[in-house]
C-alpha cells in the first residue's frame, strides 16, 4: 500500500491496486462514527457510441442510467437494498455524463459493506422482467425532469452550445429511449464497461485501511473477469462555433432567466493542462463575476439583476462557461455581459486575496467523509490521479501567469438563451 | 463534547466544545411564536441586515471581508418549526487553532454584531438601494415556489387543511405581504427583533470563555429575557376527511395526504413515531410505501412520508402519472392499514431501528446536526442524540401500533397534471 501525503495540509490518502486492475483510494478520519464507500465505473451517459477494436456499437441514450437502476437487483427477488438495510447502512447511486457511482454509507461493519458494494455492482444478473418493471419507474423520473425548469434550462442551453455532442442529451434519455432499451443493450454495456480495470473504489471515514485492502483483494481474486476490451468512446465531431447564438423559449419559470454560455476550444489553450485551466478560470470568474467583483456589484446596485451564478466544465475538446442570470432586462444584460467578456481582468490585490482564500479552503476540504470521497472521485476522473501538491501549486502561482492566460482567452463564442415565464 | 450555558441576563450563550471539526459555527437565534403577518417582515429584515451595514455597505464589501477572514461564511435565515419562529444569523469560520493571526478570533466573532448592532439606517429608514435589492430577491423566491411541483402541492395542501393554522403559514409570505413592507416600517421590525428571546449557540474547537467575553463586549441585547415560545401546534381534526383538487400545468400529478397525530405523549413523539414513520415511508426504498407504489406497481420514482412533529402532522406525498392517482391513494391507505394491524415482521422493526440509529450516528459527525439538537433540546426538551439512540433501541411493535392508532386522515389534496399530459 502506498501513502500519498497531501503536502502542506497534513492529510494522507492510502492507495493500492488489485491484480485485476481495481484501484483503491482511502482517507481515514478516526474522529467520526461513519464510513462512506463508493465504487465508480468510468461509464456515463455520453458513451452511447463506442468502438471495440474496429467494431462500432451504438445504444439508446440513457442506458448508463438505466443500468444503474437495475444494477441493484441481485436476482429476481433480492435487491442490494435488502442486504444493506439489514446492516443498518444506506445505499444509493447516480449517473453523470462521465461516470456511474454506487455508494454505501454506514457506521458499522465497514468491511462487509464494502465487499457487498463490490459484489452487487459486479454481479451480472439481469432479466427481462426486471428491466420491464424498471421502465415505468424511470419514465416517471424522466417526467419529473420535464417538470423541473432548471433541468429543461440546462439541456436546452447545452443543445444550443453543441451541434452534435452527446452532452446535449438527457442523462435519463428521453421517454422513447427508455421504452426502447432492451436487456441486450444492458448486457452489452455491462460486459463492456463494468470491468475492474474501468472502476475505482474510494473509502473515507472511520475504518481500518489495511483490513479493507486485504478484504477487497481477497474478494477480487475469487472472481473471474473476462479480458478488458478497452472500449473506445467515439467522440462525435463538433463544430467550433456554438450551435445557436440566440434563442428565446417559454418554460415554467416564475421570472425571466437568462443563460449565457461560452464555448472555448481547448486547442486555443494548448499550453495549459486541465488543472491549470480550471484554476485560472475559477480565479478569473470569481474576480470578474463573483460576489467580490465590481461588475456584479454594479449590476445589483443598478437593479439590472436579481441574482447571478456561473459554472465551468470541460466537455471533450471544449471548455464551457455558463452564466445563469435572473433579470427582466434581456437586451441590456446580453449587451453588458458581451462587453465584459472583452474586458476580463484581475488586479494584483484581488489575485493575492483569492489565492490566500483558496489556500485557506484547502484546510477545510478534508473533514466531511462524503465531501472528501467526492473530492477524490473528481480528481481521479479529471486528472487520473490524486493531486498531492495543490497547496504548492496555489502558493507558486504568479500574477504574470494569469495575465498571460487572460491574453489568450477568447470569450467571444457565446450562446444566449432567454427563458420567459409561460404566462408572460 | 462539553456543553456549557452562560446566562447573560438578556440573552444566553450555549457553548459546545469539541475537537471533532475544523470549523467553528455560531448561530445567533432570535425566537418568538409564529405570527402570520410578522414573518415576512422578519424574513426581509434578516436578509437585509446581512446584506448591508454602516461599515459594509454592499454585498461586495461583505464578501471581500469574509474572504480576508479566511473564507468565513455569514448569512441570515428565518425558520419555522411548529409554532416557533426563529430569525438566525449564522457564522462559520476556520477554527483559530489553524490560524496564526492573534487578532483573528476577536475579528471574526465581532463580525455578525457589526450587522445586528449597526444596520444601514438613516432617519429611521433602511437604505433604499439595499432594500430594493432584497425586495427583488425575495419576490423571485416567492414566485419561484410555483416552479416546484412538490413544494407547491405541499404548501397548497396545508393551506386547504386550515389556512389559519401556523402550520400553513410561510416565513416568506406572499407577494401581497411583500408589498406591505417599506424601508420605514421595516425599521419598526428591527426594533421589534430585540423584543424576541435571544440565544447564541457555538460549536467547535476554540476558547469558549474568550468567545463569551468577546460577545459580551460586542452585544448588548436591550430586553430582559421573555418566556420560551410554545412549539406545538394542535391542528384541528375532521370527522370526515376533505378531498380537494387543483389544476396545474405540470407533467405529473401530485398527491398529498395529510394526517393529524392525536394524543401521543412526548416520548412517543420523540422516539417511537420516528420508527413508525421509517417503516411507513421515510426509510427510502425499503419502506412500505416505496415497496407498494414503486417496486410492486412502478407508479412513481419516489414517495415519502414526512413527520412534522411540532405540527402534529404526518404528510404523505407522491408525484406520478395522472391516471395512477386513485390507485396510489388506495395503496397508501392499504399501507397504513397494515401498519395499524402490525402486519410486518419483528425483523422489519429491528432493521428500521438499526437504520434510524445509523442516521442519528451520522448526525454526531455533523456540527449543524449537533448544534440543532442542542437548540431543540433547549426549546422543546428534545433528548440529545445519544439518548434518542438508547430510546430507539427499546421501541417495540406495541409502541408502533399505538402510533398508528394516533393518526387520522384530515385532507387529500390532488394537484392534477395539465390536460395535455394525459
Amino acid at each position: 500500500m502506498t501513502e500519498i501525503n497531501l503536502q502542506g495540509i497534513n492529510e494522507t490518502i492510502y492507495y493500492d491496486e488489485c491484480p485485476n486492475g481495481l484501484k483503491i483510494y482511502m482517507w481515514v478520519n478516526k474522529k467520526v462514527n461513519t464510513f462512506y464507500g463508493t465504487l465508480s465505473v468510468k461509464y456515463g451517459s455520453i458513451y452511447n457510441k463506442f468502438k471495440i477494436k474496429n467494431k462500432v456499437y451504438e445504444t439508446p441514450s440513457g442506458v448508463a442510467h438505466f443500468l444503474e437502476h437495475v444494477k441493484f437487483n441481485e436476482d429476481e427477488s433480492t435487491t442490494a437494498h435488502d442486504y444493506f438495510y439489514k446492516l443498518g447502512s444506506d445505499t444509493n447511486a447516480f449517473t453523470t455524463f462521465h461516470y456511474t457511482n454506487y455508494q454505501v454509507f454506514g457506521s458499522d461493519n465497514a468491511k462487509d459493506n464494502i465487499i457487498h458494494l463490490l459484489d452487487f455492482v459486479q454481479n451480472d444478473y439481469f432479466s427481462k422482467k426486471i428491466i420491464n418493471n424498471e421502465k415505468g419507474i424511470i419514465i416517471e423520473e424522466a417526467k419529473m425532469g420535464e417538470d423541473d425548469p432548471y433541468t429543461i434550462m440546462l439541456f436546452k442551453h447545452l443543445d444550443n452550445l453543441f451541434k452534435s455532442s452527446e452532452y446535449k442529451k438527457l442523462i435519463t434519455g428521453t421517454i422513447e429511449d427508455i421504452k426502447k432499451t432492451t436487456i441486450d443493450d444492458i448486457k452489452l454495456v455491462f460486459d463492456t464497461f463494468y470491468h475492474p480495470k474501468n472502476m475505482f473504489l474510494v473509502v473515507t471515514g472511520n475504518f481500518n485501511p489495511y483490513e479493507i485492502v486485504e478484504a477487497v483483494k481477497e474478494n477480487q481474486n475469487k472472481k473471474e473477469f473476462k479480458e478488458f476490451l478497452n472500449p473506445e468512446r467515439i467522440v462525435l465531431k463538433e463544430n467550433k462555433k456554438v450551435n445557436k447564438n440566440y434563442e428565446e423559449v417559454n418554460v415554467n419559470v416564475a421570472s425571466r432567466k437568462i443563460k449565457i454560455g461560452i464555448k472555448i476550444p481547448k486547442k486555443s489553450l494548448k499550453n495549459y493542462d486541465d488543472l491549470h485551466i480550471r484554476i485560472y478560470l475559477n480565479m478569473l470568474l470569481k474576480a470578474n463575476f463573483g460576489n467580490t467583483s465590481d461588475f456584479k456589484d454594479e449590476l445589483l446596485q443598478k437593479e439590472l439583476i436579481n441574482s447571478m451564478s456561473y459554472m465551468t466544465e470541460i466537455f471533450d475538446y471544449y471548455v464551457i462557461i455558463m452564466f445563469t442570470i435572473d433579470s427582466p432586462y434581456k437586451e441590456e444584460i446580453n449587451k453588458v455581459f458581451q462587453e465584459k467578456f472583452q474586458n476580463i481582468d484581475i488586479s494584483l490585490d484581488t489575485f493575492k486575496r483569492i489565492k490566500k482564500s483558496n489556500i485557506a479552503s484547502l484546510i477545510l476540504e478534508y473533514e466531511d467523509v462524503e465531501f472528501v470521497n467526492n473530492l477524490i472521485q473528481t480528481e481521479i476522473l479529471y486528472y487520473g490521479k490524486i493531486i498531492d501538491n495543490l497547496k504548492e501549486i496555489y502558493t507558486n502561482l504568479e500574477y504574470s501567469e494569469i495575465e498571460e492566460f487572460i491574453n489568450i482567452l477568447d470569450l467571444s463564442n457565446t450562446s444566449t438563451l432567454i427563458l420567459n415565464p409561460l404566462d408572460k | 463534547m462539553e456543553y456549557r450555558k452562560f446566562d447573560l441576563n438578556s440573552y444566553n450563550i450555549h457553548t459546545i466544545k469539541t475537537d471533532k471539526f475544523k470549523t467553528v459555527r455560531m448561530e445567533i437565534i432570535f425566537s418568538r411564536e409564529v405570527a402570520k403577518e410578522e414573518m415576512p417582515f422578519f424574513t426581509f429584515l434578516c436578509d437585509l441586515l446581512t446584506d448591508t451595514s454602516k461599515k459594509y455597505k454592499t454585498r461586495k464589501d461583505i464578501a471581500i471581508r469574509l474572504e480576508e477572514l479566511y473564507k468565513t461564511v455569514f448569512y441570515g435565515v428565518t425558520n419555522k418549526a411548529g409554532n416557533l419562529f426563529t430569525t438566525s444569523f449564522v457564522l462559520e469560520f476556520i477554527s483559530p487553532i489553524f490560524i496564526e493571526d492573534a487578532s483573528y478570533l476577536e475579528e471574526v466573532i465581532k463580525f455578525p454584531f457589526e450587522f445586528i448592532n449597526k444596520p444601514r439606517i438613516k432617519n429611521r429608514e433602511f437604505d433604499i438601494t439595499s432594500f430594493n435589492i432584497v425586495k427583488r430577491r425575495m419576490k423571485e423566491e416567492i414566485e419561484g415556489i410555483k416552479e416546484n411541483a412538490l413544494r407547491l402541492a405541499l404548501i397548497n395542501a396545508l393551506n386547504k387543511m386550515d389556512q389559519e393554522s401556523p402550520s400553513a403559514t410561510r416565513v416568506l409570505g406572499t407577494i401581497e405581504d411583500l408589498d406591505k413592507i417599506t424601508p420605514s416600517n421595516l425599521y419598526d421590525t428591527y426594533l421589534e427583533l430585540f423584543n424576541s428571546n435571544c440565544d447564541i449557540f457555538i460549536i467547535g474547537n476554540a476558547n469558549m470563555d474568550k468567545i463569551v467575553e468577546i460577545i459580551k463586549d460586542n452585544f448588548k441585547n436591550r430586553v430582559i429575557k421573555l418566556n420560551k415560545p410554545k412549539l406545538l401546534v394542535n391542528n384541528k381534526t375532521r370527522n370526515k376527511y376533505q378531498l380537494v383538487k387543483d389544476n396545474s400545468n405540470f407533467v405529473q400529478s401530485t398527491l398529498v395526504m395529510i394526517y393529524n397525530i392525536n394524543n401521543l405523549d412526548n416520548y412517543d413523539k420523540d422516539i417511537n413515531f420516528h420508527v413508525f414513520n421509517y417503516i411507513l415511508g421515510s426509510g427510502g426504498i425499503t419502506s412500505k410505501l416505496y415497496q407498494k407504489l414503486r417496486s410492486e406497481n412502478s407508479l412513481c420514482y419516489s414517495v415519502r412520508s414526512l413527520y412534522l412533529k411540532y405540527d402534529n402532522l404526518l404528510v404523505i406525498e407522491v408525484s406520478l402519472d395522472k391516471s395512477n392517482v386513485k390507485l396510489a391513494e388506495k395503496l397508501i391507505r392499504k399501507c397504513l392499514k397494515e401498519m395499524l394491524k402490525g402486519e410486518y415482521s419483528e425483523e422489519v422493526v429491528s432493521d428500521a431501528k438499526k437504520n434510524l440509529i445509523f442516521s442519528l450516528k451520522t448526525g454526531l459527525d455533523n456540527n449543524v446536526s449537533i448544534l440543532n439538537n442542542y437548540v431543540f433540546n433547549y426549546f422543546a426538551n428534545l433528548p440529545l442524540i445519544e439518548e434518542r439512540i438508547k430510546g430507539i433501541m427499546n421501541t417495540n411493535k406495541e409502541d408502533l401500533i399505538r402510533c398508528s392508532k394516533a393518526i387520522s386522515l384530515n385532507t387529500i389534496y390532488i394537484q392534477d397534471a395539465g390536460d395535455n399530459n394525459d
